[in-house]
């Protein structure tokens, strides 16, 4: 299977990584120190279910040089999603399926105009992943999974093959009828928790651990079933209690990673998590005060230090 | 007057600065290198409006030294006033009275706890001023002034003169019937100025008007008006469109004294001013999701650490 990784970060580098490991013809797209490290050293994935290293890898900046791909792992943080759509388009072929693994709930209806609808599939990465050097990327502790497929719910040959590529190479994978719910049940876990630790610039463990802080957590994920819910989405009704039992279950450390971005002073991807809330939340006649603050207090960072706004 | 004032910081050393400049018998209690340096060099005021060298300034970290006083200004941080409270003791004697003039609404029943209500007036402060080093008290604001009564409303002789003491010593002073309306209605701008600008680290230009931070901010504003007329506080109709007017005449690179203590890692007066409010509101069961925002965002950093 010929696969192209959009985006070689945490999500990409790992799953990318696993099918290349197993045979298949990946090539990762990437930028700066990180390219020059996987073109030189390879990609060395560190994870708690045994790391591994693809040597040689195939990486460059331009997929024009990857030619027509089976499908495209689609894994550019959200602020890049068009830019980084439009560098996919040599690489579809007729059949091609994007499959994007990003955070937010928009990025399939953002690539569509871009790409195409035929070509474009929802996915979901439920994975503790990021770059901790140029070349190397680590996942933490055992949650490593992906979910996929067509946005019309039907099961499709494409996604099948991928599917099966992925069983081979020891990756969790599902292909599912139900693609928007599971997007919307991850993001009203993910988008409130990139929102309570970025506000109390604190980790899950401290965060959960003062009942101030949790109720502040607990309240932006009731916000957003609130949102979910006003869309017709169909979440459980115990959506809540889950979300808050999954930050329970995480390991030491772990952390959204919009805080790390926060704290390097990098982009944020706030505005396609707590801003859509907000937008949706106006729409709908939903209140959104938790995101609606989130919003406030962390904007004068999201263009991220070099945009010339100040340290966090 | 025989005075004491507890907390020689940015409203204690200013007003009583001033009230001893003007002659009153003022006794300060400070501490560390502010005190050292007050008994050394005295006490200066400086501002926009010229400088003030009070000295001598009569300073001790003692209250037992300073015997029973007519009256206590008490300047300290809200955290800091059980502690405070109760080291003022040797200074009251049967005549003796504790003014509070610290922000939030509850400092006066916390001393009352402790002195009994009929010991213990309340009020506001409105001044801008810090302890720009030690021995200097910089004010940074032409406002100055003090509102403040007893408990029970009554227009007391001991209200009466210590008013006309501020007054000769050249600041505004009022009393007011309603300690509760005075501190409630300051408490709409300042626990919203301060839980936001510090929240977002950013000044109050940003905070007041940025379009989408002004509605977060309006919001803050009417949960703090809402829990006070929940609590049976008479705030005025407009308390706030009062508030923002305030809170625009500020200047835009302003931050507010509970951001400075954040970005220097000290203690933040967050129970007192956002943490009340929230607190409040729930036993109320009036809504106040900005502040328990702000209250749980800044939580982390209320006992002070390293700089945020």
């Amino acid at each position: 299977m010929k696969i192209a990784v959009m985006g070689t970060g945490g999500v990409g580098g790992y799953f990318g990584g696993r099918l290349a490991q197993a045979g298949h013809d990946v090539s990762f797209i990437a930028r700066g120190a990180h390219l020059a490290a996987i073109r030189q050293h390879g990609l060395t994935v560190d994870s708690g279910l045994g790391g591994f290293m693809v040597k040689p890898a195939k990486a460059t900046p331009d997929p024009a040089e990857i030619g027509l791909v089976d499908i495209v792992l689609f894994c550019v943080k959200l602020y890049d999603t068009e830019g980084a759509g439009q560098l996919c388009r040599p690489l579809l072929g007729t059949d091609t399926a994007v499959v994007s693994l990003q955070n937010g709930i928009d990025s399939e209806e953002r690539l569509m105009p871009i790409l195409g609808r035929r070509h474009v599939c929802g996915g979901v990465a439920y994975i503790p992943a990021e770059i901790v050097a140029p070349g190397v990327v680590r996942q933490r502790g055992t949650l490593a999974k992906i979910d996929f497929g067509e946005l019309d719910g039907v099961a499709s040959a494409r996604l099948q093959a991928l599917l099966v590529a992925c069983q081979q190479a020891g990756v969790a994978a599902e292909q599912c009828a139900d693609i928007e719910r599971r997007i919307w049940a991850k993001f009203v876990v993910l988008a409130p928790f990139a929102a309570a630790c970025c506000l109390a610039r604190q980790e899950a463990a401290p965060l959960l651990a003062d009942p101030d802080t949790r109720r502040l957590l607990e309240d932006g994920v009731r916000e957003a079933i609130a949102i979910a819910r006003a869309k017709g989405i169909g979440l459980p009704d115990d959506s809540l209690q889950r979300s808050m039992r999954f930050f329970e279950g995480q390991p030491p450390g772990a952390r959204a990673s919009m805080l790390t971005d926060l704290e390097r002073g990098n982009r944020l991807e706030l505005e396609w998590l707590s801003g859509n809330i907000v937008r949706l939340g106006r729409e709908l006649g939903v209140p959104t005060p938790v995101h609606e603050v989130a919003c406030v207090a962390l904007r004068p960072y999201a263009g991220g230090r070099a945009a010339g706004s100040q340290a966090a | 007057m025989k005075l004491a004032i507890m907390g020689a910081g940015g409203v204690g050393g200013y007003f009583g600065g001033l009230l001893t400049a003007s002659g009153q018998d003022v006794t300060f209690i400070a501490r560390g290198a502010h005190l050292e340096a007050i008994r050394r060099n005295g006490l200066k005021l400086v501002g926009g409006k010229g400088e003030t060298l009070v000295k001598p300034a009569r300073a001790t970290d003692d209250p037992g030294a300073v015997g029973p006083v007519d009256l206590v200004l008490f300047c300290v941080k809200l955290y800091d006033t059980e502690s405070a409270g109760r080291a003022l003791a040797p200074m009251i004697g049967p005549d003796s009275a504790v003014l509070t003039v610290q922000n939030g609404v509850d400092g006066p029943e916390r001393l009352a706890r402790i002195y009994g209500s009929q010991r213990v007036l309340g009020g506001a402060a409105y001044n801008s001023a810090v302890i720009a080093e030690p021995g200097v008290v910089r004010y940074t604001s032409a406002m100055s002034s003090l509102t403040f009564g007893e408990l029970n409303g009554r227009e007391s002789a001991r209200a009466l003169a210590f008013r006309d003491a501020c007054r000769k010593a050249g600041f505004g002073a009022e009393l007011t019937p309603d300690v509760a309306k005075t501190l409630w209605t300051k408490l709409v701008p300042l626990a919203t100025n301060a839980g936001l600008t510090s929240l977002s680290r950013q000044p109050v230009g940003y905070t007041f008007q940025d379009p989408e931070s002004r509605k977060v901010a309006v919001k803050a504003m009417r949960e703090v008006a809402d829990v006070a007329r929940a609590r049976g506080v008479g705030l005025e109709a407009d308390a706030v469109d009062k508030a923002l007017a305030l809170t625009d005449g500020f200047p835009k690179d302003m931050y507010s004294s509970m951001y400075h203590d954040l970005a220097r890692g000290r203690p933040l007066e967050l129970e007192g001013l956002s943490g009340v409010v929230a607190k409040l509101g729930d036993e109320l069961n009036v809504p106040t999701p900005v502040h328990r925002a702000i209250y749980a965002g800044l939580k982390p950093f209320m006992r002070g650490q390293a700089p945020a």
